[in-house]
């Protein structure tokens, strides 16, 4: 539960943190292919949009140019006729500016004496003045038409020109250009004059100014020699277009385009703007005769900007569906981990031992339902199992118990209760009974009457409460045949009838039973398959031949004959069952016969307890953290005072 | 040490025990657990063949004589061969070997076999 508080290794965290990242790497990765895809096409849009709004343009500039060229070309045809009148003259460009409304002023300028001889100079002009016609006369000493461009370059090239703009001072006194039509008698010579058509600057001013595109481009127009006739920025109007280069984008280009191939051709292209930051798109078109140019620029920067805007209008969109994305992740998964965190704390409960926990309802089919099902098959199982483990543990508790109670018993039929230590006129005995498990199968017991000390040392075959209950069997057995005064061999002969008959389990007991004459050191043993004591002396120590029958229980009807034989005094007799010779280490190796001979010559002959204790020590070195596994019963009895 | 049990069938709707290893009180169960399940109580004979017993508790002998008991109750036979020496010592202490049929080697049971065999067929001649 500790890890829980630190946010970054929540599931949920992590799993949003990480779509989160994605998805914003995916919708910078779109954002960006679509600025540059939005871009392209915007350039070709506006790349478009220049060049039809510059054809657009031109093509009305010339609709208008050329409606008033035929106006002035069709004034000539009719004033180069030689027997016109001045007044006709008059009368026909009156006739033409109300016609023609695109027309400023129109005038008819005559070569002095070549139309006509008696007409010297003559140059009636007429120009709209609010509503009406105005007039006025040319040929004055102020005006001196023969000078003017208008007049003088037609002249020369025998044929129509536009003239450059101008100021017509003394004249229609705006700025205008000039259409100026040669008065040509009988192909080309000689030169008659000239009849003009004005076209008011203002009307172009007005043109261009109209043209807006997007929001900073714009229009302009230049004359055949770089003069500025139309822009927006009125000031620049009438200067040389090199003179106002920061009015559009710089001379290098505009000089390599003029004196190119396709100066007479549309163009587009692109070039760094004066004005603006960065570069410009600049559409060219040329309009026909005049050699005037319409040029259309856009600044970059207007397409970067619509492009910035649109782009973040999808940022905005993208931000949104992010936000969406996070909280519809954020939901989801909180969904899908709120079950496992319930999961994860019912996991403590039960493993702190609490099993009753609350687990979450199997709600979900998914996976986690699957799970959360599980989950609580194995909380119920474990359940189960806790609560057959607890019954079985208190049933080995009672079990226990009941051992432990049964070992007293059994221990209690024992005199001394499993160890005893006498030192009696004549006699001293020890005898210690170890059992392997609670209870055992070894039995020991003496009585002693008067002179005589009667004794037993058996062993019930295998360990555990089957041989404990054959044991006390084979002790109760025992304890009442004293009484009868029957020598060992009777007594074992009895012992083996009761104990043999109705045997199915097929138990039997080893025993070596004897009884020592006090006064006398007579003692007569008989031996039921028990090995043999050891009989150790001041000097020897040897095996104690007891010749003898089978073990008890094993067959009914056994003679056990009766072994006698003397004992000097201080002498000691080992009785013992196997669990001492056949005692093993941790090494599995067995204590063995020889050893048990080697420690009993060696220990000091001083009283049955100390002789006993030595040898038990000695096996309980041997064996060090080996499990017992036999019963061990140890008898010594020394003879003498 | 454990216990390795084998029971092969012998002639005449025997039995053959083949025991190796420790006969003890943790093993003693494992025999009389095959002998119940496996054993048929019926058997005309059981050899317990112990040539390759290296120890025997009074636990193994337990049910060594149950085994024989078992055979008694319905005059089978029941022999034990090939005792080693300190197995042999465990009978010899609690003075069981004189109501058993032991043999030293699988040839002395064979020999002893046939013997009966000729008895009996004596006996129906």
């Amino acid at each position: 539960m500790q890890q829980q508080k630190d946010p970054f290794h929540s599931l949920a965290t992590r799993l949003s943190l990480g779509i989160i990242l994605l998805g914003t790497l995916i919708f910078i990765g779109v954002l960006g292919s679509n600025y540059v895809l939005s871009r392209n096409l915007l350039e070709q849009y506006v790349g478009e949009l220049a060049r039809t709004t510059a054809a657009s343009t031109v093509n009305e500039i010339e609709s208008v140019f050329s409606s008033v060229a035929t106006s002035a070309d069709s004034l000539a045809a009719i004033v180069i006729k030689a027997d016109i009148s001045e007044q006709q003259i008059q009368d026909a460009i009156r006739a033409f500016l109300k016609i023609n409304r695109d027309i400023y002023g129109m005038a008819v300028a005559l070569e002095p004496n070549v139309l006509q001889t008696n007409i010297g100079q003559f140059a009636p002009y007429y120009f709209r003045n609010d509503s009406s016609l105005s007039y006025t006369d040319l040929a004055v000493d102020e005006y001196r038409y023969l000078t003017w461009d208008w007049y003088q370059q037609p002249k020369t090239v025998t044929r129509p020109v536009w003239t450059e703009p101008y100021y017509d001072r003394g004249g229609g006194n705006v700025l205008m250009t000039t259409y100026s039509t040669p008065l040509l008698i009988a192909d080309q010579q000689p030169f008659a004059g000239v009849a003009t058509a004005d076209i008011s600057l203002d009307w172009l001013q007005q043109l261009v100014a109209n043209i807006q595109i997007l929001e900073t481009g714009f229009g302009l127009i230049v004359s055949q020699q770089d003069t500025v006739v139309a822009h927006p920025d009125q000031s620049r109007v009438m200067k040389k277009l090199k003179s106002t280069l920061d009015s559009g984008f710089i001379e290098h280009y505009w000089d390599k385009y003029v004196q190119s191939k396709r100066a007479q051709q549309a163009s587009y292209f692109h070039a760094p703007c004066r004005h603006e930051q960065g570069d410009c798109w600049i559409a060219i078109k040329p309009l026909l005769d005049t050699g005037w140019k319409v040029v259309i620029i856009i600044p970059e920067s207007e397409l970067s900007y619509e492009i910035m805007l649109l782009t973040g209008e999808i940022a905005l969109l993208a931000l949104v569906g992010l936000v969406v994305l996070v909280l519809v992740i954020i939901t989801h998964t909180r969904n899908m981990i709120n079950p496992l965190e319930r999961l994860a704390s019912v996991t403590a409960a039960i493993g702190s031992g609490n099993l009753d926990v609350k687990l979450p309802g199997p709600s979900r089919n998914d996976e986690i339902g699957a799970l959360t099902t599980d989950f609580r098959n194995m909380r119920d199982s474990l359940r189960t199992h806790i609560e057959q483990l607890r019954q079985t543990t208190a049933k080995q508790q009672k079990l226990e118990s009941e051992i432990e109670i049964a070992s007293n018993i059994q221990m209690s039929m024992l005199p001394g209760g499993g160890t005893v230590s006498i030192l009696d006129q004549g006699y001293q005995l020890y005898a210690q009974l170890r059992p392997a498990r609670s209870v055992g199968g070894d039995l020991y017991f003496y009585q002693h009457q008067e002179n005589k000390l009667d004794f037993i040392v058996g062993d019930v075959s295998d360990k555990g409460v089957p041989a404990a209950l054959f044991m006390a069997k084979a002790v109760t057995l025992y304890t009442g045949a004293p009484n009868e005064d029957l020598s060992p061999g009777d007594t074992l002969a009895r012992m083996n009838l009761a104990l043999s008959q109705n045997n199915d389990a097929c138990m039997f007991v080893t025993a070596l039973c004897g009884r020592l004459d006090l006064a006398t050191g007579e003692l007569i043993m008989a031996n039921a398959g028990h090995m043999h004591p050891l009989q150790k002396t001041q000097d020897r120590i040897n095996e104690l031949s007891v010749d003898g029958g089978t073990a008890l229980g094993l067959m009914e009807n056994v003679d056990y004959p009766n072994v006698v034989q003397v004992l000097a005094p201080q002498t000691s007799l080992l009785l013992y069952t196997d669990g001492i010779t056949e005692a093993f280490n941790t090494a599995g190796e067995q204590y063995h016969d020889e050893r048990l001979f080697t420690i009993v010559a060696h220990a000091s002959q001083t009283t049955a307890e100390s002789l006993g204790s030595t040898v038990l020590a000695d096996v309980d070195a041997f064996v060090d953290k080996a499990k017992q596994s036999d019963d061990i019963t140890l008898m010594v009895i020394h003879y003498g005072h | 040490m454990p216990l390795n049990i084998e029971i092969h069938a012998e002639p005449n709707e025997g039995k053959r025990i083949s025991l190796a290893g420790s006969l003890d009180t943790d093993t003693a169960p494992q025999l009389q657990d095959k002998i119940d399940h496996e054993i048929d109580s019926t058997a005309h004979m059981i050899i317990m063949d112990l040539r390759r017993l290296e120890f025997l508790s009074s636990a193994g002998l337990r049910v060594i004589f149950k085994t024989k008991k078992l055979m008694d109750n319905h005059s089978g036979k029941f022999m034990l061969v090939n005792l080693q020496p300190q197995v042999r010592k465990v009978f010899e202490i609690i003075k069981a070997l004189d109501g058993m049929n032991v043999f030293r080697s699988q040839e002395e049971m064979d020999d002893y076999l046939a013997t009966m065999q000729n008895k009996v067929r004596d006996g129906d001649s």
